[in-house]
């Protein structure tokens, strides 16, 4: 749990100094998701209609762009060979860049959310339900962001194969919590589609890791 | 505690290609080992399985915790010498507070006289004083094995002696360290037992590869 919160930290730190790290997610996210009322026309019942999945998408885009240097920097500068040394905490090493990379990418985006639901028009009753989502949400995609991370460290134009290999996992998330967020905006109660976020949460939580850890000792195999 | 590095029987094949065919090393407090070998011979591949980076496709190898320093030193390269030492600081050991971690860091980069060092970005480095500030490590968080892979390349005269009368002190202290090194003789050290890695024919390989 130590080495969790001082790797955390210590990215966070490093995340800070360069700007561009947490502010391009964010500024992504912001453009998509204003184009989308400029593109489609003064048609506020569509928007609200399709609100959900746009902002939910946007979010997956954004939370996958800072992905592929997740470990590669560490990897080419010999410091993940040391992490492996470090007596058997690789998964808490693991843990610790995948919890810098939500604070990084996933809480900015769960904080200005309210913003873009409003950009899109979605109802009132939705609100609650859509920031409830993200955040039961975006931690399961960086986990599952890190572990494509981890396994296409070693390919050297990781990027699109990261991409493919992560969306089909990021699929039950996504239609969790779209169905969740126009639930509750038709005045049904998304309880369900919640809950079974949390149950991929918790499952992502205490598993991921150790997928990290193993994908990352292959790597540091070849 | 006596022994400090037990590998029995290592071997380590890559595509189906046996890197060094098999090596046994045992290694007492006050031991040193010195790897020689062409280049090509393995003896980074060796290294890494002594340290555990690397795992042996047969024999084992079991050893006291140790420092490995590799190829790789290890540095962020926007991170300042200081800061970075202060990772592995903050990593390997519980408790230590600013003032103390301040303290031990100095107190390691002067050992290789690179306190100037400290406050410059480890990119900014030339390769030599980045090794020195890697080097620095070992006198981070005392451990009695150390492992380094051509500790002394990049270095110049004067670090070099000041690492090899570091690396004397440390095993008559009852340390051990295994050093892969072309700037060594064994006069170089004492107690020293030579490891000469063969170079494994091409031809041999082939006939790996068609079994």
């Amino acid at each position: 749990m130590n080495n969790l919160l001082i790797i955390a930290g210590h990215d966070l730190r490093l995340a800070f100094r360069r700007r561009n790290e947490w502010f391009q997610p964010l500024w992504f996210l912001l453009l998509v998701v204003a184009l989308f009322p400029l593109g489609i026309g003064p048609q506020p019942a569509l928007l609200a209609q399709i609100a959900a999945g746009v902002i939910w998408i946007a979010a997956l885009l954004a939370n996958m762009l800072s992905l592929e240097s997740l470990f590669r920097e560490d990897a080419n500068n010999g410091r993940l060979e040391q992490w492996l040394l470090m007596d058997g905490s690789l998964p808490a090493l693991a843990a610790g860049r995948t919890t810098a990379h939500w604070l990084i990418t996933g809480l900015p985006v769960i904080l200005i959310s309210p913003l873009l639901a409003a950009w899109m028009q979605l109802p009132q009753a939705a609100m609650g339900t859509l920031v409830l989502s993200l955040l039961l949400g975006t931690p399961t995609l960086s986990l599952l962001g890190s572990l494509g991370a981890a396994l296409t460290l070693g390919s050297r134009q990781g990027g699109m194969l990261l991409a493919l290999l992560i969306a089909p996992l990021s699929v039950p998330v996504l239609v969790f919590a779209t169905s969740a967020v126009s639930d509750a905006a038709s005045g049904f109660d998304p309880e369900t589609q919640l809950l079974l976020l949390g149950v991929i949460l918790l499952f992502a939580i205490t598993l991921v890791p150790f997928a990290i850890a193993a994908a990352l000792r292959i790597h540091l195999q070849e | 505690m006596d022994y400090l590095l037990t590998a029995d029987k290592v071997s380590y094949e890559r595509f189906y290609r046996s890197v060094f065919g098999t090596v046994s090393i045992h290694l007492d407090a006050g031991g040193c080992v010195l790897l020689t070998g062409a280049n090509g011979a393995g003896k980074t591949t060796l290294i890494k399985l002594l340290a555990g980076v690397l795992r042996p496709t047969a024999g084992t190898v079991s050893s006291i915790e140790q420092h490995f320093i590799g190829h790789q030193l290890g540095l962020h390269q926007e991170l300042t010498v200081q800061e970075n030492l202060q990772w592995y600081l903050r990593l390997w050991t519980r408790g230590v507070d600013r003032q103390q971690a301040k303290q031990r860091i100095d107190e390691a980069l002067s050992r290789l006289q690179s306190l100037s060092l400290r406050s410059q970005r480890a990119g900014g480095l030339s390769a030599g004083q980045a090794k020195r500030a890697a080097l620095a490590r070992l006198f981070l968080v005392p451990r009695s094995l150390w492992l380094l892979d051509e500790p002394f390349v990049n270095l110049d005269q004067a670090s070099i002696d000041l690492l090899l009368s570091e690396i004397r002190a440390h095993c008559a202290g009852g340390g051990g360290a295994v050093i892969a090194s072309h700037a060594l003789g064994l006069a170089d050290l004492p107690r020293s037992q030579r490891l000469k890695l063969p170079i494994i024919r091409p031809a041999q390989h082939r006939e790996h590869a068609h079994e």
